[in-house]
Order: structure tokens, then C-alpha cells, then sequence
């Protein structure tokens, strides 16, 4: 048995889902007629240890506000970086907030302008700010709302992010809550993404879903393998991952999917009226609070303590009406309009 | 029509013949085969034509062109035959027409049709052909993504088993991105033929198509529908926001990134599909054919059935074309026609009473209901031809009054009349149904007794002369008996004709006359009276000729002015040329002529030519006129005014160029019709004459009646003028009355300078006769010279008057 969990600890360890529980049960084994299992995860010698559960959990429930001098920066004003920003900043004592899509000022002159501000944490939202901090931040960066982290290799032994998505537990949960019944869910995602697959597949095989799973390097490549798993599926679960979807493919799944009656959940409410069946994103508070027991942490000294992603705990479950009767799904169990569910785990 | 099998079965019987001829057995064999239809003809004739080849070729030519020159000709004569069956007397016909009308549309929509359908059909066919080509080719870019992705085992299975759905689907070729083949799949041929790399420029066309709305390239080809090859460049798209934040599926923008990974190119054939849609096709048209021909024939029957009413019509209204009236119409069941039918129906009761009344004007006397002169010439000949046929007998009664032109006279035209009408009334009661009463004309009667013989004719005659004797006419408080005289003859074979018989009775009835009067006599052909009778007969005949031949003659003789010696006018006189050249005087036929009734024909021919000549000879004498005689048949013709205008309109002569002469006595005994018509040739414009004064009535009253320009005194008067003190007399009185009535007075017959002179001195404006100038073949510019003395006598009392 030992010998069967062991590769799953180690996947789980190197991946640094703060969500898993040393006492959780491993994953079944994959049955035959599940997917492949996900490739081995890339080896990642830079990443930090996994962050202690009891110090995460404890940080979950005691967010602290920042006393140390903050310099927050945006990659634009993007209504989901400038919400977190919003949400943060409460938590801050001195902090100074920089756009970079203010074109006034280079990337570059924008951090001159933090290490005169001698700030001594950098908090980047946005994948475009990550990327500038984590090359001119002389001090700590933390950053957010980035999806395709290893894509661009932001992590470093004085980076250290928080999750972009909810908790796939969570996620599931509500999924489950809505659609009893609902046994196979797909998806497809880009490269690098081996620590979420995993989380996935977890959470799900826990309750009693087979995850169908593909690994696509292009929106093509996708489409293909949407093609293929589609007639397996009573859901498909839509990652925000640019590098594998375009339009037309968004569109062609979307269409498939209501051809083949699948239940599709994306990751942004905007999608719903293109016909989603529920959205499930985080919730800008939860990363604002993440975000301060990370500032907090780093702080104190104890960066080395802090995952290299920091997970989510709350997730928002927002529904298509429309689809919810198609579907015959049962919303009671979550607010229609805005559930927010704390992860189980 | 001739079918064309059948043509075509001639044109060959008619080979054969040629081919025996040239004793080409194996070839006539061959060809019989073929005329037979038997399957496989046609390769017995290759191999007999193996034989004889060149020879067979010439023939099979010459069979071909005589084929299709006789076919040609055929479908002309056919067509030809179809429009000339259409035609009725070489006269369109409406309902032909409409039918072919029909024809010709549902041929223009079958045409227009058949070409939509496949035109129609060609269209949609090369646009589904370009939508399957378009969705094939996407979807064989979907499939054969991972052939430039991850290596997948299993994608050159669903290829080919996806190939392999379509038949249409020739080749599939997979380019890399510099344009080389990846893979190319041939479907169903593995060991085809390899595609070629894109060239250069291809690929360059090819990678420009990336993220278009259109990212492909199809060649087609007009001449071939049915192929197509498609090339698309097959690429990646990828979003630049991570994250996918704001990601927005029906935004336009352009935040993405394309990536070329290579193409792919897609060969057509849609040959069975095309095959099958087009042999569909044809059905559809041969169905759409049967619909249109089953309309057509079922629209034909229904415009016939409804056009039908017309064509019944057609015969009937033939019928009383043909002058049938007692046709019978259909009653027709639509309104149109029904209303066509009443008035056709309406018409023809008209005609049928205008030609009952016509047919009594024509065949009536109009004065007393009795039939004319023209109907009783009817009866005679069919009595004739029934008594030669049945060798019967029958009898011809001439009737003539003896005391009528008294009765005239004495009271007028107006009680003649009635005399007239009172004797017709006594003929027809006193003949009863022995036989049918005429009215000949005047005081003329004749009775036409079928089936009499000569004693009940005889006792015909008597009945008749006896309720005569007993009719009394009271007129005026006078009492008139009005006897008559009869001649009968008797109608025992066809060796007479109609005019013989009648010149018989008339004969019979004059010799009652010279034998009394109020009598009867039988014809009897004594050797004078045959001869007066043939030469009557003959007169008739070479009347008749000269009439339809020209025969006639025109002369001129002038008429001049007393006092001044010029001539005012010329009197046409008329002449019939004789068998040896002579000229015959009108005296000798004009009896002949009012006796056969040809005067009509003579009056029309004498104004016809005098005025056709008077419009010649005007052109070289302007002032020329002359004096047209007429008889009284002429002024009983209602129209005689309307007939001169026309000819004197159609040879441009003026009225006052004509001056029209009439007898005395005609005018007077047919006063009432003379009166009418002078008032209508004066208000032409011409003048007129009273002939051949002081012979007749010599009623000077009748002068104030008619109102004529000249006198002309008869010529008994001028005769002996010189010698006769009484004749002098006369002709100062004429004179004197006529210029007191306004009317110029001509003396005719002077023969000599003493008579002109003596004329003047009497006070006659002008003269005729030979001594002034004979009738001449062109009328003379100058007459004889007028002797000085009638000058002189006449000036000194004109100008003592």
C-alpha cells in the first residue's frame, strides 16, 4: 500500500498543493478505461518545500494585516487584478500601488521607483507584473491571479504566489452538490500544469468521479482530444489556459458539449451566457487574505515556510439558469447567484 | 405525320436496295440486321463492315445524310403539314391559334423549366460540392493536427477510415510548413500518385490565408464540376492573456497569435455523386416532361372542351354565310357565347326578314303586289323545263289594256294607279290557282297557267276577259270599263325558250288588238310573224353580245345655236355594229331590247362609255358636252343620279357637261319616278331635255312639272316646215311656251339652210340634223356654216322682242 502512495506523495509534494492533507487517502488507482495517467511532473530543484499544513492552515484562519512596506503592482486595470488590489490594500499599512499600464513609466523606471519607495515586499497581480517583478524586484515578490506559472518560470527562492484558481475540492464539491449523478469530467490543459491535474484527479476520484484528462500544445491539438473525450464525459471542466484556446475552440466546445449534453464549468462567470453550465472562480477577498499571510510570513523571515503557491480556500459557484433546467441540476444545496464555498480540506 | 422510326426504316430499306445493287450481300445482310433493331446490330454490321470497309463508310455516310436531309425535311413537312392544318382556307383560326399559343407555352416552361432544374442543379450542386469540400477539409485539418503534434498512432487510422466515408474524396495531401509532403493519402488507391511539395509561391498565398475568414484555397474548373482541390494552411491560435480574464469568445479583437504548422490539400472528385444527382436529374426532368405533357394534353382537352362552344359556332355560322337562315344554334352554357348565339340567332331572323323583303322587291311589282317581269321569267323557265321533263302542257296568257293611257290621261297618273291595282286584284281573282299573275310592266299583264291546256286556257282567257268586261272604275264621277287584250300561246315542249314564249304571246296579243281589242287570240305562227319573232329573238341575241362584247357604237352629232352658229352640245347616239361592219340604228333593237329587258344594261353601258368618252375628248375640246339619251327604265332606277355622279366623278367631268334626254311620252308615263330622279340630276348639276316634244301627250302642262332646260321638237314638225303653214305654227307655239317656262328649244332633223333659217325666224334657239352635222364618230369642233339669213331674220325680233 505504502509502495502505492508513494509516488502520489511525492507528485503531491513536489506539486505544493497547499490543500493536501497528509492524512488524506491516496488517489484509487486509475481504472483501465480511464485516461493516461498525467506525465510525470517536470522536476522542479528551485521550488521551495512544501509549506507546512498546520502554519497554512493556521495563516487561513488569521490573516494579519502588513506592517512592512508594500509596493503593489498591477499588470492593468483589469477588474480582476484591480478587485484584489482593492481587497489587499485594506490589509496594508504602507504600501504604494503601481499600474503598468501606465504608459508614463517603463516597467523598469516603475520599479527604480519601488526601491526608492524602499518597499520591502512586492505584491504583482497579474501575470504581466509577476513577470516584471520577478526580473527587476530586488525585494520578495508575491504574485497573483497568474495561471500558467511554470510556463513562464516565476518561481524562484524569493518569489512565492498565491493560487489563481478556487480549490478543485471545493469545485467539485459544488459540482457534485449540484449534479448527484455526475460520474465522468474531462478536461484538457497546456503543459505544465501536472500539480493541478493531480489536485484534480484527487479531489475527484475521492468522490467517486473519473477525471478523462489530455495534455494539448496547441488550440488544435485540444480540439482534437475535446473530440475524442467528449462522447466519455458528463462534464467538461474549462481551464483558463490561453496557450490551448482560442475562439473558434472555445466555440466549438461549447457547441459540442451542448450537442453531446455535457455539463461545462469555466472558470469566469462572463462565459456563462455562451452557454456554461456554472462558473467557479476565486474569490478576490480569500486571495487578498492569502496573499496577506503570505506577505506576513515573508516578513517575518519565514519565506522558506511559505509554498510556492499558496492555495485558494473559497470558491464562487455562479450558475446559467438556463442550463441548470437543461441539466435538471439541484442549486439548493448553493446560492444561485453567488455561492461561495469554503474548501472542505 | 410519318413517324421517324419509320422514316428512318425507309431511308434504310432504300440502302439496302442500293447495297443489293452493288451485290454487297455481307453489308445488305448487315444492314438488314440493323433495320430489324435487333440487339447488337450494330456489331454485326462492324464486323460485316470489316469486309468491306471504305465501302461501308461512304454508305453509312450517304445513310447518314440522307438520314438527316430526309428528317429534316420530314420535320419541315411535318411542321409545315401541322401549320397548314392549322389554317382554314389559308385564314388563321382563333381556336388553332390559342391551342398552339398553349403548345408554345408549356413548351417555353418545360424549356425554361428543364434548363432551371439543371442549371439549378448544376448550381447547387457546385455549392454543396464547395460546402462539403470546405467542411471535408476542416475537418481533415482537425484530424490530421496531431500528424504535426504529438505523434499519434492512431490518427492515420481515423484518416483513413474518414477517407474512406467518402468516396469523393480522391486524395488527402498534409504539407509541412516549408511546403514539403508530410503525408499523402490516396482513397482507396495506396499506390497513387504522390502529391507534389507546394512551390514557394503557393505556400507564400497559403500562409497569408492564416486567421482570414476564408483560410483556403479552391480551385475549380467550369469544364468539370465535379472536381475540386482545396489547399488551407493549418495553424495554431493561442490567446495572449493568461489567465483569460477578460476573455471574451465574440470579441473582434486581435489578441491572438497564430502559428503556421503546415497545410493541407484535398483533391475531389465528386463523379458519383455527381453521377447519381444527375441521373436524378433526369428523372426529374423526364417526370417534370410527363407532368408538363399530362397538363398540357389535360389543359388542351379542357381549353377545347371550354372553346368548344366556339367551335360549334363555326358551322352554323358557315351555314348562314352560305345564305342558310334557317340554321339552328346550339344554346351555349357560357354567357359570352350565349350572348354571341342571341345576336347570331337575331341576325339572322333580321336577315331572314330583310331578305323575305328584298326577296318581295325583287321578285314583286311594287305597285301591285303581283309578281314582276324578273320572278315571272323564273316560273316561265321552270315550266318550261317541268313541262319538257313531264310532257305536259301549260299555257303563257299576255294581257294588255286597251283603255289605260285614256284613263291616264284624262286623270292622271295617280288614278292609273289605281286602275292598275284594281285590275291586278280582278286578274288574281279571276285566275285564281289556275295560274300565277305578273305585272310585265305598264299596262302589261301576264298569266302563267301550269298545267293548262289549250281549251282551259282558252276558258281562262274568257274568264278573264269576261270579269274585265264587268270591272267598272269610277274615278272623278266617271266610269271607266277597261277591256283587254289577250295572246295566248301554249308551252308543249322545251323547243322554245322563255323569251320565244313570251315574244309568242306578246305576237298572240297584238293580233287581238289589230283584231279588235277585248279579245283573245291563240298564237299561231304565221311565216311573217316567225320571222319578226326570230328576228326579234336575234335582235335580242346580238344585243345581248354587243353588250358583253363592246359591240356597241357611239356617235356624236352636234347640236348648234341658231343665232350664232356655234355648237352648244352633242347628242350621243347609239349604234350596234353589224355583221357585215354596218352600223344598225337604234330602231331596229331597241323593241327587241325593252322587249327582253336588256334596257337596263343598255342604259348603264351608254352612260358608262359616253362619259369614259366625253372625259377623253374634253381633254382636247374643255367645253366639250354632250346629250345622253336614257329610256324610261333608266329613270325608274332609284339610283340613276348616284350612278352618273360616280362616273362622273371617276373621269373628273362636271355635272354641266351632261345634259340627260328623255321622251315625252316616257317621262309622262312614269311621271312620278321621272320627277324624283330629274330633281336629283339637277341638283348634280346636269341638265335636262325633253325629247321628241309634241308627239305624245303633248300636255303642256306637264312642262310646268318637269323641270327641264331644253325642248327638243320632234322632228315630224320639221320635216315639212317649210311647206307646212300648220307646222310653222307648232313650232312658233313650242317656242314661245318654252321660253315663257324658261326652257331652250332644239329642232331636230333640219336638213337644209331654208329650214335652219326658218327655224330662227321662229325663234328656236337651236337645230339639229344633217344639215347642221351628222353623227360622227368623234364629235366635230365646228358645224356646218350657218346660213346668214336665219341671222338676220332672227335678230331684228329678238330685238323687237
Amino acid at each position: 500500500m505504502l509502495i502505492r502512495l508513494l509516488p502520489v506523495a511525492v507528485l503531491l509534494a513536489s506539486s505544493g498543493c497547499a490543500l493536501l492533507q497528509p492524512e488524506a487517502p491516496p488517489p484509487e488507482p486509475v481504472p483501465k478505461q480511464a485516461p493516461p495517467p498525467p506525465p510525470e511532473p517536470q522536476p522542479q530543484a528551485e521550488l521551495p518545500p512544501v509549506t507546512k499544513p498546520a502554519a497554512s492552515a493556521r495563516a487561513v484562519l488569521d490573516p494579519q494585516p502588513v506592517s512592512a512596506r508594500v509596493a503593489v503592482v498591477l499588470t492593468s486595470s483589469l477588474p480582476a487584478y484591480a478587485r484584489v488590489a482593492e481587497e489587499l490594500t485594506p490589509w496594508l499599512r504602507d504600501y504604494r500601488s503601481y499600474d503598468l499600464d501606465d504608459r508614463s513609466r517603463s516597467p523598469r523606471q516603475v520599479f527604480n521607483a519601488i526601491a526608492d519607495y524602499q518597499a520591502r515586499m512586492v505584491v504583482a497581480i497579474g501575470l504581466g507584473a509577476a513577470r516584471t517583478a520577478s526580473t527587476f524586484a530586488t525585494v520578495p515578490v508575491v504574485y497573483s491571479q497568474v495561471f500558467n506559472v511554470s510556463e513562464y518560470r516565476l518561481a524562484s527562492e524569493t518569489t512565492r504566489g498565491v493560487a489563481m484558481l478556487p480549490p478543485m475540492t471545493a469545485h467539485v464539491d459544488a459540482w457534485r452538490s449540484m449534479d448527484p449523478g455526475i460520474r465522468d469530467i474531462g478536461t484538457i490543459v497546456g503543459e505544465g500544469h501536472e500539480q493541478l491535474i493531480a489536485e484534480a484527479e484527487r479531489a475527484m476520484s475521492e468522490r467517486g468521479i473519473r477525471l478523462h484528462y489530455a495534455v494539448a500544445n496547441s488550440d488544435r491539438e485540444a480540439l482534437y482530444h475535446f473530440k475524442r473525450l467528449i462522447r466519455e464525459l458528463d462534464g467538461y471542466m474549462l481551464f483558463p489556459d490561453n496557450r490551448i484556446l482560442s475562439r473558434d475552440v472555445f466555440t466549438e466546445i461549447m457547441t459540442d458539449a451542448a450537442r453531446h449534453h455535457v455539463q461545462v464549468a469555466v472558470f469566469n462567470e462572463s462565459l456563462l451566457k455562451h452557454g456554461a453550465t456554472f462558473s467557479a472562480s476565486a474569490v478576490e477577498s480569500d486571495i487578498a487574505e492569502k496573499i496577506t499571510i503570505t506577505l506576513n510570513e515573508i516578513a517575518k523571515g519565514n519565506i522558506d515556510d511559505v509554498a510556492a503557491i499558496t492555495p485558494l480556500s473559497k470558491v464562487r459557484i455562479r450558475t446559467n439558469p438556463a442550463m441548470v433546467r437543461t441539466f435538471g441540476l439541484d442549486v439548493s444545496g448553493i446560492d444561485i447567484v453567488d455561492s461561495i464555498a469554503e474548501a472542505q480540506r | 405525320m410519318k413517324p421517324w422510326r419509320s422514316m428512318q426504316s425507309d431511308l434504310i430499306a432504300k440502302a439496302l436496295q442500293v447495297w443489293r445493287s452493288m451485290q454487297s450481300v455481307s453489308i445488305a445482310m448487315a444492314l438488314q440486321v440493323w433495320r430489324s433493331g435487333r440487339h447488337g446490330a450494330r456489331t454485326v454490321v462492324r464486323k460485316a463492315a470489316e469486309f468491306e470497309m471504305p465501302r461501308l463508310r461512304r454508305a453509312i455516310g450517304r445513310i447518314r445524310s440522307a438520314s438527316l436531309g430526309q428528317t429534316i425535311i420530314g420535320i419541315g413537312k411535318t411542321v409545315m403539314s401541322f401549320f397548314s392544318l392549322r389554317r382554314s382556307h389559308g385564314k388563321r383560326v382563333l381556336i388553332h391559334e390559342i391551342l398552339s399559343l398553349q403548345l408554345i407555352i408549356i413548351a417555353i416552361i418545360g424549356a425554361l423549366s428543364i434548363a432551371g432544374l439543371y442549371w439549378g442543379g448544376q448550381w447547387v450542386l457546385q455549392d454543396n460540392y464547395s460546402r462539403w469540400a470546405l467542411q471535408w477539409t476542416e475537418e481533415l485539418n482537425e484530424l490530421g493536427a496531431p500528424l504535426f503534434l504529438p505523434d499519434d498512432s492512431e490518427v492515420m487510422i481515423r484518416l483513413e477510415s474518414f477517407i474512406e466515408k467518402y468516396p469523393e474524396i480522391d486524395r488527402v495531401t498534409y504539407y509541412r510548413e516549408d511546403g514539403t509532403v508530410l503525408r499523402s493519402m490516396h482513397n482507396g488507391n495506396p499506390g497513387g500518385d504522390q502529391s507534389d511539395d507546394l512551390s514557394r509561391d503557393m505556400t507564400d498565398e497559403l500562409i497569408a490565408l492564416v486567421g482570414s475568414e476564408s483560410p483556403y484555397r479552391v480551385e475549380r474548373s467550369f469544364a468539370n464540376v465535379r472536381a475540386f482541390e482545396i489547399l488551407a494552411p493549418v495553424w495554431t491560435e493561442s490567446l495572449e492573456s493568461d489567465g483569460l480574464f477578460d476573455f471574451d469568445p465574440t470579441a473582434d479583437d486581435s489578441r491572438s497569435s497564430y502559428r503556421l504548422i503546415g497545410f493541407v490539400g484535398l483533391n475531389l472528385d465528386f463523379m458519383l455523386f455527381h453521377d447519381r444527382l444527375l441521373t436524378n436529374i433526369k428523372i426529374a426532368i423526364t417526370v417534370l416532361l410527363l407532368l408538363l405533357i399530362v397538363s398540357g394534353f389535360l389543359g388542351r382537352r379542357s381549353l377545347q372542351r371550354a372553346l368548344s362552344a366556339i367551335s360549334d359556332l363555326q358551322e352554323p355560322i358557315a351555314e348562314l354565310a352560305k345564305g342558310n337562315l334557317d340554321v339552328q344554334f346550339k344554346p351555349a352554357a357560357h354567357r359570352e357565347i350565349s350572348e354571341i348565339v342571341e345576336a347570331l340567332e337575331s341576325t339572322a331572323s333580321a336577315l331572314g326578314e330583310r331578305d323575305a323583303r328584298l326577296l318581295k322587291l325583287a321578285n314583286h311589282d311594287v305597285l301591285t303586289g303581283l309578281y314582276n317581269r324578273r320572278r315571272l321569267v323564273d316560273e316561265l323557265k321552270k315550266e318550261i323545263d317541268n313541262v319538257t321533263q313531264t310532257d305536259g302542257c301549260s299555257s303563257l296568257l299576255f294581257i294588255d289594256l286597251d283603255q289605260f293611257k285614256y284613263v291616264n290621261d284624262t286623270c292622271g297618273h295617280p288614278a292609273g294607279d289605281r286602275l292598275i291595282r284594281k285590275v291586278a286584284d280582278q286578274l288574281k281573282r279571276s285566275v285564281d290557282d289556275d295560274g300565277i299573275v305578273a305585272r310585265f310592266g305598264g299596262d302589261e299583264f301576264a298569266v302563267l297557267a301550269p298545267g293548262l291546256n289549250k281549251r282551259k286556257s282558252r276558258k281562262l282567257g274568257q274568264t278573264i276577259l269576261e270579269d274585265m268586261r264587268r270591272l267598272a272604275h269610277i274615278e272623278n264621277n266617271n266610269v271607266f270599263h277597261v277591256h283587254c287584250s289577250i295572246g295566248i300561246t301554249m308551252i308543249t315542249s322545251g323547243r322554245f325558250d322563255h323569251n320565244e314564249i313570251f315574244a309568242q304571246a306578246d305576237i298572240a296579243c297584238r293580233e287581238a288588238k289589230v283584231s279588235g281589242r277585248n279579245r283573245l287570240e291563240f298564237y299561231s305562227m304565221s311565216v311573217r310573224e316567225a320571222e319578226r319573232m326570230v328576228a326579234d329573238v336575234g335582235w335580242m341575241s346580238r344585243l345581248r353580245e354587243s353588250i358583253d362584247n363592246d359591240g356597241l357604237v357611239l356617235r356624236y352629232q352636234p347640236i348648234v345655236e341658231i343665232s350664232t352658229g356655234k355648237i352648244s352640245h352633242h347628242e350621243v347616239l347609239l349604234r350596234m355594229r353589224g355583221d357585215d361592219g354596218k352600223e344598225v340604228a337604234p330602231d331596229a333593237f331597241l323593241s327587241a331590247a325593252v322587249r327582253f329587258g336588256l334596257m337596263a344594261e343598255l342604259d348603264n353601258w351608254v352612260v358608262t362609255h359616253a362619259i369614259e368618252a366625253l372625259a377623253e375628248y374634253r381633254k382636247k375640246q374643255p367645253g366639250l358636252r354632250f346629250a345622253i339619251n336614257l329610256s324610261a327604265n333608266a329613270f325608274e332606277t332609284q339610283n340613276l343620279a348616284d350612278i352618273v355622279q360616280i362616273h362622273l366623278e371617276k373621269h373628273g367631268v362636271p355635272a354641266n357637261a351632261i345634259v340627260i334626254e328623255i321622251t315625252e311620252s316616257l317621262a309622262v308615263r312614269h311621271l312620278s319616278y321621272v320627277e324624283q330622279q330629274m330633281a336629283a340630276l339637277r341638283r348634280l348639276g346636269c341638265e335636262l331635255a325633253l325629247d321628241d316634244f309634241g308627239t305624245g301627250y303633248s300636255s303642256f302642262g306637264y312642262l310646268q312639272r318637269l323641270p327641264m332646260d331644253y325642248i327638243k321638237i320632234d322632228g315630224c314638225f320639221i320635216r315639212d316646215l317649210v311647206r307646212s303653214p300648220v307646222d310653222q305654227k307648232m313650232v312658233r307655239l313650242i317656242g314661245e311656251i318654252g321660253r315663257e317656262a324658261g326652257m331652250k328649244t332644239i329642232a331636230e332633223y333640219v336638213k337644209d339652210g331654208e329650214a335652219l333659217s326658218l327655224l330662227g325666224e321662229l325663234g328656236i334657239d337651236f337645230a339639229q340634223g344633217y344639215f347642221i352635222g351628222r353623227p360622227e364618230l368623234i364629235p366635230v369642233k365646228k358645224a356646218m356654216p350657218i346660213p346668214l339669213s336665219a341671222k338676220k331674220r332672227k335678230q331684228p325680233k329678238q330685238a323687237g322682242a
